[in-house]
């Protein structure tokens, strides 16, 4: 038999249907001998030794607030490797202008060399011999009726190969000096390692590593747009024809060398945090942040003989 | 409406029942009126979240405002031991002109105890004598990939300002590095010592912001027992 012992005056919400449960009688179960409220409306029991059920609408705003946190995680994914392709497009870029050079200079050689003047459209192409100060010297097609035409169709009767062989090859013809931006590309892609790493806390091992592909997947597939560019028009001018040979090759190998630091930084980065906050923050704040330790596992931080 | 808070000895519901502040534990306790036992006041977890989340964001706050006042000294210590070093070879090659003094005197009288007082108030946590050894570390690294990286990616090494003269082989880049070295730590000790003026600050600052903390802690406890004494 069931014991009356008090009446509710508080609010308490029936967690199966919303009603608000106060007025009703806390009665004294006789089995466990715990204290519960019945609902008269669906008859659930509550026990009142937890906290009340805040509502329906508690847990709509909950989901309302993670549907935002995973958008901003989505923007920052996007964000992310949006940057490594940014700076990986810089370099494919820069390495490609030494042979935009070359060509440019190719081409305005070709217009000058005046053999084409007043000769018939149907004459075979003509092999010209170009100098370029501080250049081995280039053999180029020249082809009747082209001149004064765009640089596309000068640049469709050459011999593409034979003008990156002849230029010196990869050896010669790439700026190579632009890899110096390697070391800033590896700097973001370790902080931002880093930074999902700190955001994916639950996350450890091959699933971070995971993560990390992700952002590479990202920054891959906007990649994938200046490349399509490159291939289907490459001759509109001679910088797009410069790409088209070399930018390629630089903007994979960029992106495939982000992923080491970026891989590092997700392996150190909550290292990195605990260092961090250990260093910037006296004892009694870094409390505050002791998750960062609890989820690997360890103690959170207390004076060591480096503090005062 | 008060969330209902049930007596676990006897049922009743002491939602009504206004808690006191225990003066020895410092906890909000509440008193059965049928039964007499004792119960802290529970918080709600939403508003323990809350709390917590409030002293997340400070601590977050105060690491992010760390971070920036150290790139901010770390920039400001190398650009002034550098203008050091820069004004002292003028001065040398006679090539100084007539405000060579504020080369001298912003680094040494302003930069310097500025950076000295955030050394003592901001990393204060640490022993004073292993933050400022990891400090000329740090500040030498950042000065070592600021100053010497534009040589070594141009491929050229023009010391002709300060009268070492022109050079780009491997060799004289070794040379240059080394006499980066000499420059840079002669630079970065005397730089040093007159932070060392910043450590009274820096104190000052430190037991101006505890004074502060333990005047809000006392004023909290007197409203506590005023409020108190007035039930």
């Amino acid at each position: 038999m069931e014991e009356r012992v008090s009446v509710l005056v508080g609010d308490r919400l029936c967690h199966k249907c919303g009603y608000n449960l106060t007025g009703q009688n806390v009665l004294r179960e006789p089995h466990y001998r715990m204290l519960i409220v019945r609902c008269p409306e669906c008859a659930t029991v509550a026990s009142v030794q937890e906290y009340p059920l805040l509502g329906r609408w508690a847990n709509r705003w909950a989901m309302v607030l993670a549907g935002l946190c995973m958008i901003v995680i989505v923007g920052l994914w996007i964000g992310s490797g949006a940057l490594i392709f940014g700076i990986s497009y810089g370099v494919a870029e820069i390495t490609a202008d030494r042979y935009r050079s070359v060509i440019d200079r190719l081409y305005m050689e070709a217009q000058q060399s005046g053999q084409l003047q007043g000769a018939a459209a149907s004459s075979p192409p003509i092999p010209t011999t170009i100098q370029i100060p501080g250049q081995p010297a280039i053999v180029i097609q020249n082809i009747p009726g082209t001149l004064g035409n765009s640089f596309g169709n000068w640049w469709d009767g050459q011999d593409k190969a034979a003008i990156f062989d002849q230029a010196g090859g990869w050896l010669t013809v790439v700026e190579w000096r632009a890899l110096w931006i390697w070391v800033p590309l590896a700097l973001a892609a370790f902080l931002l390692g880093c930074a999902w790493s700190v955001m994916l806390m639950a996350r450890r091992g091959v699933s971070l590593i995971a993560a990390g592909a992700g952002v590479l997947f990202v920054a891959a597939f906007i990649g994938f747009f200046p490349m399509y560019e490159w291939f289907i028009d490459p001759s509109w001018s001679p910088s797009a024809a410069a790409r088209a040979e070399i930018s390629p090759v630089f903007l994979v190998a960029s992106i495939v060398f982000a992923g080491i630091p970026l891989a590092m930084g997700l392996i150190l980065g909550r290292r990195v945090a605990r260092g961090l906050v250990w260093l910037m923050l006296p004892p009694r704040l870094c409390g505050s942040l002791a998750l960062l330790w609890m989820v690997d596992g360890l103690s959170p931080p207390r004076n060591t003989a480096l503090r005062t | 409406m008060a969330i209902a808070h049930i007596c676990l000895d006897c049922g009743w519901d002491l939602a009504r029942v206004r808690p006191r502040m225990e003066p020895y534990y410092g906890l909000s306790i509440v008193r059965c009126p049928r039964c007499d036992g004792a119960s802290v006041r529970r918080v709600h977890p939403l508003l323990k979240g809350w709390k917590s989340l409030r002293r997340v964001d400070w601590a977050m706050t105060i690491l992010v405002v760390q971070i920036i006042l150290a790139s901010a000294a770390t920039a400001a210590t190398v650009l002034a031991v550098v203008s050091l070093v820069a004004a002292t070879g003028m001065v040398i090659a006679d090539k100084a002109g007539s405000d060579i003094a504020w080369f001298f005197f912003v680094p040494l009288a302003v930069v310097a105890p500025l950076v000295g007082a955030w050394l003592t108030a901001g990393l204060g946590h640490h022993r004073r004598l292993i933050v400022w050894l990891l400090w000329i570390a740090w500040t030498t690294l950042v000065a070592l990939v600021a100053v010497v990286s534009p040589f070594v990616v141009t491929g050229k090494f023009d010391f002709a300002e300060i009268g070492l003269g022109t050079a780009s082989t491997a060799q004289v880049a070794i040379a240059a590095v080394a006499w980066f070295f000499a420059l840079w730590m002669t630079g970065l000790l005397i730089f040093m010592t007159a932070a060392a003026v910043g450590i009274p600050l820096g104190m000052a600052f430190l037991w101006m912001a505890a004074r502060a903390r333990t005047q809000q802690w006392r004023w909290r406890r007197r409203m506590r027992r005023k409020a108190l004494v007035a039930e």
